[in-house]
């Protein structure tokens, strides 16, 4: 990234908050970082000024130091649009482009064209409520390049041999009887201006669009992923996994997440607790150690400490020993090892991975990328800067009251499409609708041994997200697969 | 992490920030991105 802008003057300094000059001297020389590496004044007078005190933080001024973000989380594709952006040559002249199709008034369009575009979570709840809301001649069409949805929560259940491979998931052709046009084709380009969507298999135009497109694995990220570990995220990388415990004697268990952010922040979590579990059950627990290694300070960090500190003390009673502020810095296939920046190597003999995540190919290359890697919208329509198109779930990114992201799980896919069904439906026959999406969101946490734990709140509270989490009981983890049986019967 | 403790609502986009007065080795005139950090 600097070098590609560094032509144009752009320069990088970073700045250690209460930091001694030799601490930033060995920084500099860790990372082999090109750019100044200098320590704030005593008092963290530069810190304080420009950060929410937390760290990392990354402040982009223009050259009339100006503000242009100011953010927690870092994405290369983000950072990268900004700065582009910031270095863009005006126009000669004043030129005011309009819209090549502007989105008609409400109430206005006898046979409306509404585009979903992702067969996720997002796209499957938010084309049943337009469907049943909104009567033919409008016509609600679902893109998505698979043609199966995948109810993702239940690929825990499959590592421990309880679902079977596709027993979770359902052709989206079945929702076509209930007047869903579904189309199987990949997404390669937005033309927002002209309101059309570019598909693999052709254009379809749209008046009302909504992206699902959800957070895209990004394994190429980190060489040797593929080689050396097995994917929690995939079906595929479930099946190895299961297969992998059959045949596991004993040894050293990592799970590890690469980098930040990824989806169902209590997964790998979930992972830890059955795997152990699994590992009492085949009586090789005392020959086993469970190690989980991330970048977090904590488990959940968006919600409150004491939920995240609940987490740990479990990982705790269950002597899974747990690595935050991990860096990870790279996969050694060849030893199987994982290599952090400042731990050194670690030997593992069977490592889960949780891959990078990031915005679909078609995002990215989109005007709606925002800094953040992802689509920014209006928190609570969910409606971006074009008028009409709105972004749910995974490929969004919401800032909360203590600047932290919404977390990227289903439960908020589900009520975001809800409400944005709704709004749509209603401007749609020229009336206006109340409903926005209130940040509510709930998780179970499978701990193994046939008991479930279960966190729930309001992620939109100010200041900080008002969340509370139930102990372990079998109750919880019934109800969780009470849940699967009826979503899966109630969309399609 | 969180370093410091207290509400602190960072720079906001779009508002000016005068860096002169803190002795960066870097010029601010074309474009910087400050990157805050700090180890455990």
């Amino acid at each position: 990234m600097y070098d590609r802008f560094a032509d144009d003057g752009f320069e990088v300094v970073y700045v250690g908050a209460f930091e001694t000059e030799e601490a930033c001297q060995v920084w500099k020389e860790e990372y082999d970082l090109p750019f100044p590496v200098v320590p704030d004044d005593e008092d963290g007078t530069i810190f304080e000024t420009l950060t929410n005190g937390w760290v990392p933080w990354s402040v982009l001024l223009d050259p009339e130091q100006k503000v242009v973000f100011s953010e927690n989380e870092f994405s290369e594709a983000g950072f990268s649009k900004a700065i582009e952006t910031m270095y863009a040559k005006p126009a000669t002249e004043a030129i005011t482009v309009a819209p090549k199709k502007q989105l008609a008034p409400p109430g206005t369009l006898d046979a409306a064209k509404i585009v979903i575009l992702g067969g996720g979570t997002g796209g499957i709840v938010s084309a049943n409520y337009l469907r049943k809301k909104l009567k033919k001649p409008h016509s609600v069409t679902l893109i998505n390049k698979s043609p199966k949805y995948l109810y993702e929560s239940s690929l825990l259940w499959q590592v421990v041999g309880k679902r079977s491979p596709g027993s979770f998931s359902r052709p989206l052709e079945q929702m076509s009887k209930k007047g869903i046009d579904v189309r199987e084709a990949a997404v390669e380009r937005i033309d927002l201006s002209g309101r059309v969507v570019i598909t693999s298999d052709g254009e379809v135009d749209y008046d009302y669009l909504i992206i699902a497109l959800g957070a895209e694995l990004a394994p190429e990220m980190v060489p040797g992923f593929d080689e050396m570990a097995l994917n929690l995220y995939t079906p595929e990388g479930c099946t190895r996994i299961h297969d992998a415990m059959n045949e596991f004697e004993g040894g050293t268990i990592g799970i590890l997440i690469t980098m930040m952010p990824f989806k169902c922040p209590a997964a790998p979590y979930e992972a830890a607790f059955l795997l152990e579990a699994m590992c009492r059950a085949k009586g090789i627990r005392n020959k086993t150690e469970i190690h989980l290694f991330t970048p977090e300070h904590i488990p959940m960090p968006v919600a409150p400490e004491k939920l995240g500190n609940a987490v740990v003390k479990m990982l705790e009673q269950r002597g899974i020993k747990y690595h935050p502020f991990y860096t990870f810095k790279e996969l050694r296939p060849d030893t199987k090892e994982i290599v952090s920046s400042t731990k050194g190597a670690t030997k593992i003999d069977l490592l889960i991975g949780i891959p990078p995540h990031q915005a679909p190919d078609v995002i990215r290359s989109s005007p709606l990328l925002g800094v953040s890697g992802f689509i920014h919208t209006n928190r609570d329509t969910l409606e971006t800067e074009y008028p009409g198109v709105y972004a749910i779930g995974d490929v969004t990114t919401i800032k909360l009251a203590n600047d932290k992201a919404l977390p990227k799980a289903g439960v908020f896919a589900h009520s975001q499409a809800e409400s944005v069904a709704k709004r749509i439906a209603a401007e749609v026959v020229g009336k206006t609708s109340n409903a926005t999406f209130k940040g509510k969101g709930y998780c179970w946490i499978e701990m193994g041994d046939g008991k479930a734990s279960f966190a729930g709140g309001n992620f939109y509270a100010d200041p900080a997200p008002s969340i509370r989490i139930l102990p372990p009981l079998r109750v919880l983890h019934w109800g969780k697969v009470a849940f699967e049986k009826w979503w899966l019967r109630h969309w399609f | 992490m969180k370093v410091l403790d207290g509400q602190f609502k960072g720079a906001e986009p779009g508002s000016k920030v005068d860096v002169s007065g803190y002795g960066l080795p870097v010029k601010a005139d074309r474009g910087l991105l400050i990157v805050f950090w700090k180890t455990r």
